[in-house]
């Protein structure tokens, strides 16, 4: 990994891939939802049908890009969208999604909004984080201690990274991208999702009417990974209010880059 | 004058989001004002000292917590099978209202139902010993803010001070005899720091999703280099 540094940033950015330590390990790197999905498990002994466990997960994740792509005609999503079937005709799961990011649209003052994109609701902005958080608790319930499972940046754990560490998850410097900004050790059963708009433009639009964001970079960690996902999109919009959102929600944390300066709060950043 | 500022910030901010800084940067905890509760009337009755070893008590998991915390979403998924749904996670009941200041939307909260949490593993956070000393003003050492007297009871925290920097915040009074833990009631102040790069070892890196993907290209690549994929 190259070193990234930039002018009025540390120039210590060495970033090092942290093994198991006398675990075993298995990792596998899926293509999937146009992107890649990694699964990491470890454990002092793996259980001999890891590669079935980790076989299942994977599938897991090809069926939901059957139920959720917005990118093919004939997911339930698209038809839905596409005013083909009723609501109630889609799979429960569908419905059950579309449930949690309503909660999410209510938790956040309507902030993130799938319903108020181009085309009909999509809820993509939460079922990346959220299927993350299935398969590793697939992985986790079937007898894996130790699982992370990484859907290109929504990140969801289960147990530890080695006997000595919590799981270690780097938050990209938003300003260089080689490097990262921040190490978090993600507890037992959380998850991390981060949002920014550095790299691939304006993709995700403000409810209000524009397009703009507050933030450079938006990490959300919290309990949720479907949630986590959400959270983080709608921070980086909103800006230091999003505070109000975390209220009672003493397992989250937060962490908000813009313009070289980090503000956060929540137990993982303490 | 900074330091009896950072004084009075950490004795009513300390407790929702602590004050933990790592850089040598100047520590400037920002949008404090919209939050403070010291104008909420007292109740002198429910006060007493906090255990000088627990650093910022409110900050630790709690054991009550809303719903969103612990949708059944991460519970009811161990299949793929549709009957493994999440639901939505936050109640409306919860959610305070946009108008609301914070601490009104603190009061209108209902007490939230105790739910079994995660046992967390606790951060390393520096512990010093709370200190009745008053160490020079602008120098290294441990302050404590005067007590602050809200709606739930007094808050008092301390800061420990190393080259101008806060590194650590813990409350050494806090209410207690509430069914409800303070932090449940506190809207999470945000601390801020420097941005900068760090080494780092680590497992993942989380990054908006074409560097996170980039990322595990990157190590798809590898790994197939490696013979570790097909």
């Amino acid at each position: 990994m190259s070193v990234g540094s930039r002018p009025g940033l540390g120039t210590d950015g060495l970033v090092s891939y942290a093994g198991p330590g006398d675990w075993q390990q298995r990792m596998h790197v899926e293509p999937v939802w146009g992107t890649h999905v990694v699964l990491d498990v470890r454990a002092p002994e793996l259980p001999p049908d890891v590669d079935d466990l980790l076989a299942e997960a994977v599938s897991f994740l090809h069926q939901v890009d059957a139920w959720f792509s917005t990118y093919r005609a004939d997911t339930p999503i698209t038809m839905y969208r596409n005013g083909l079937i009723e609501l109630e005709r889609t799979p429960s799961i569908v419905q059950s999604v579309l449930e949690a990011c309503a909660g999410a649209k209510q938790l956040t003052d309507g902030v993130f909004d799938p319903w108020a994109v181009p085309g009909g609701v999509d809820p993509s902005g939460y079922v990346k984080g959220w299927a993350a958080g299935v398969a590793a608790d697939m992985l986790h319930d079937a007898g894996i201690p130790n699982v992370c499972v990484d859907a290109s940046g929504d990140i969801a754990v289960h147990g530890r990274m080695s006997a000595d560490e919590e799981w270690a998850v780097g938050i990209t410097n938003p300003y260089d991208t080689q490097s990262v900004i921040r190490v978090v050790h993600l507890p037992d059963g959380t998850a991390m999702a981060t949002s920014g708009l550095y790299e691939r433009g304006e993709h995700i639009r403000d409810t209000s009417g524009g397009t703009s964001v507050h933030y450079d970079s938006a990490t959300v960690v919290g309990p949720d990974a479907g949630l986590a996902d959400a959270l983080a999109t709608a921070c980086l919009v909103e800006g230091p209010r999003c505070n109000r959102w975390f209220v009672g929600l003493d397992e989250w944390s937060v962490y908000l880059v813009k313009d070289g300066r980090a503000e956060f709060f929540g137990p993982a950043f303490l | 004058m900074r330091r009896a500022a950072l004084v009075a910030i950490g004795t009513v901010a300390g407790l929702a989001g602590v004050l933990s800084y790592s850089d040598g940067s100047v520590p400037v905890p920002i949008g404090l004002a919209a939050s403070l509760p010291s104008t909420e009337p007292s109740d002198p009755t429910s006060v007493t000292a906090a255990p000088s070893s627990t650093p910022s008590i409110a900050s630790r998991p709690s054991t009550a917590s809303p719903s969103p915390t612990r949708s059944p979403l991460r519970r009811s998924s161990s299949s793929a099978s549709p009957s493994s749904v999440p639901t939505a996670a936050p109640e409306p009941s919860t959610k305070p209202a946009r108008t609301q200041r914070p601490s009104a939307s603190a009061t209108a909260r209902p007490a939230p139902s105790p739910s079994p949490t995660r046992t967390r593993t606790p951060k390393p956070t520096p512990t010093p010993t709370p200190s009745t000393s008053s160490p020079q003003p602008g120098g290294d050492g441990e302050y404590r803010g005067t007590a602050v007297a809200h709606r739930y009871g007094t808050v008092q925290v301390a800061i420990a001070v190393q080259n101008g920097t806060i590194v650590s915040a813990w409350a050494v009074v806090y209410p207690t005899g509430s069914s409800t833990p303070y932090s449940q009631l506190a809207i999470p102040k945000l601390s801020a720091e420097t941005v900068g790069a760090t080494s780092a070892n680590v497992t993942r890196v989380s990054g908006a999703t074409l560097t996170s993907n980039a990322w595990n290209t990157s190590l798809a690549a590898a790994m197939t280099k490696a013979g570790l994929l097909p």
